[in-house]
């Protein structure tokens, strides 16, 4: 039981392992040492470090690399999908520097030109499924391709967006019936009409809860601070 | 909340198991094929020390990825001459001269057991019953006996090896057996085997830090901790705990039945009976990718290689790492977020 989770849902703080992603602490994005703080205040099991835009790639780099241990006994790293000014071949390089240091790289299938330039990432490298205003990447079928082209590539099922493509969660179940055996971790919260993350509600956990006894183990990431209810 | 919701529901034989979950057989191929392989090698064993004149009431026992069905192409081979005589001395010449036939016979079978004299040789079954807890039951016969339990099967004398097996669980039973309560005793000696090789994990880094051997085994030895050793623990823990769907009278047969079996069908069944076939199938398949990475001799070459300082920057012990918590969360789940969550809280945190 995650206690600064409890009050807000016991099912969630329950999982084993549970912690927060620092993209949605946007007050602070650059200031790392301020977005760890956060993080460790919500759980010290789990962490995705969000890089989204490009130009808070290199201080995460540069943090991850000075030896510096973190309490986290599972580390995600969010590519950057806005601001990108790099070549692709130039970011996977720069990913790869993490390959060793991390237990998952998340990437967007939408920000990928040519997938095999990310097999350098091996088994570090994990695609995230798509939300319904993205063009690719949001059912099993889409994510086909992109599988087959990165065989050690893992699967980051995230929830809100699978249920933004279709309420009725066919769409996520297929996801995981498809790609369910490449499962590494799972993104957690509620979408607003806008499919930004929000929140998870007690509604979307109860309609979730299906989907997410069939992930009991692999860690997941809240995409947006539970509130309390 | 009780948690003997499935009390009216039988568990069935792990037999097999493993093959029931999402994926297989595809999805297992390099299990599925070692267990093949080691029978194979078994059955061949067992021609090769046919005409072997052996002692009456002994049984030769292979433990380690021989038990567990898991040979690879560098595996060593742990044996013992279990003696179920109790008049038997083991310095009777019948016995020596058993043991030296046997090493002859397995010398090209795989590496010869490691140096820490538990495996190798003969040992009386009576110990391993008889000196359960104490001074006199020292490393060498908790190992032997956990690994009976856990990981051996007989290439002869194999109704020795099951009777051996079955006094060392009634040993365990004797005293107090309540329906619905998992055996204490059981479970806090297998919590204790495990206990002892993480202890041992670290007395052996300063042992070599001392002897400054130049033998570099951390890395080896601490990726097996993460992956086999863990769950040849948790695949011991299972049954014990799943003790609580089972009646006083039926307790025995059920752990009989249970450690018959593979490792790996005792997981793959408890996964499938508590309702996670799907994050079990991607917990077997996580060690059944350590196992195809084990049976590469050139990933052996490089784990071998690696050293604590150097290991963190290793892409390949950054695979082997993420495969073993991908186990660790998997096993996790299994004792914490299922309907077993109450009795593991209960019978294995204090």
């Amino acid at each position: 039981m995650i206690p600064a989770l409890a009050p807000a849902s016991p099912k969630v703080a329950g999982h084993l392992t549970v912690g927060a992603s620092t993209g949605y602490m946007t007050a602070d994005h650059g200031d790392w040492p301020a977005l760890l703080e956060q993080a460790v205040a919500t759980s010290t099991l789990a962490v995705e470090l969000s890089a989204l835009s490009e130009h808070e790639l290199p201080s995460l780099v540069e943090l991850l690399e000075d030896g510096q241990v973190l309490p986290f006994l599972f580390v995600s790293v969010h590519a950057p999908t806005k601001g990108r000014r790099l070549s692709e071949p130039d970011l996977v390089t720069i990913l790869g520097r993490l390959a060793t240091r991390v237990d998952a790289i998340v990437v967007h299938p939408d920000t990928i030109e040519n997938p095999r330039a990310y097999r350098p990432l091996g088994s570090a490298l994990v695609l995230e499924n798509m939300d319904a205003r993205k063009a690719t990447g949001r059912t099993a079928a889409e994510l086909d391709d992109l599988f087959a082209a990165l065989p050690a590539a893992g699967l980051c099922f995230d929830v809100p967006h699978a249920a933004s493509i279709d309420p009725t969660l066919a769409v996520a179940r297929e996801i995981l019936d498809r790609h369910g055996a490449r499962l590494r971790h799972v993104h957690l919260s509620s979408l607003d009409a806008g499919c930004h993350h929000r929140p998870l509600t007690a509604a979307d956990e109860e309609r979730f809860a299906e989907l997410l006894d069939r992930c009991r183990d692999v860690p997941w990431i809240l995409e947006a601070p539970l509130a309390d209810r | 909340m009780d948690p003997r919701s499935t009390a009216g529901r039988p568990i069935a034989s792990p037999a097999g198991a493993l093959a029931e979950l999402p994926g297989a057989p595809e999805r297992f191929a390099t299990l599925l094929a070692a267990r093949q392989s080691t029978a194979a090698r078994i059955a061949a064993l067992r021609e090769k020390v046919a005409h072997a004149s052996l002692p009456d009431r002994t049984a030769l026992v292979l433990f380690g990825s021989w038990g567990r069905g898991e040979l690879t192409g560098d595996s060593d081979i742990d044996w013992a001459l279990v003696v179920d005589d109790p008049d038997l001395a083991l310095e009777d010449p019948a016995v020596v001269r058993a043991v030296e036939t046997i090493r002859l016979l397995l010398e090209d079978e795989g590496a010869p057991p490691g140096g820490q004299q538990m495996f190798g040789g003969a040992f009386h079954a009576w110990r391993l019953v008889d000196h359960i807890g104490l001074a006199e039951d020292d490393g060498a016969n908790l190992t032997r006996r956990m690994l009976l339990l856990l990981e051996s099967v007989a290439v002869t004398g194999p109704e020795i090896h099951q009777h051996v097996k079955r006094r060392v669980l009634e040993r365990y039973l004797s005293r107090q057996s309540r329906s619905h309560r998992p055996p204490r005793f059981l479970l806090n000696d297998i919590i204790r085997y495990w206990r002892t090789i993480a202890v041992d994990f670290e007395g052996k880094v300063a042992q070599d830090t001392r002897a400054a051997s130049g033998e570099d085994k951390f890395v080896m030895r601490n990726a097996k901790l993460r992956t086999s050793r863990k769950l040849l623990y948790v695949s011991g823990l299972l049954p014990v705990l799943l003790c609580h769907y089972v009646q006083a009278g039926d307790m025995v047969d059920f752990l009989d039945e249970q450690f018959a079996e593979l490792a790996t069908d005792r997981l793959a069944r408890a996964f499938l009976h508590l309702g996670l076939a799907e994050p079990g199938a991607r917990t077997l398949a996580a060690y059944e990718e350590w196992i195809a990475l084990l049976s590469d001799s050139d990933n052996r070459a490089v784990l071998e290689t690696l050293t604590e300082q150097t290991r963190d920057a290793d892409v390949l012990f950054a695979r082997v790492r993420r495969l073993g918590n991908g186990l660790d969360n998997g096993l996790l789940a299994l004792l914490h977020e299922t309907e077993l969550a109450p009795v593991t809280r209960r019978y294995v945190t204090i």
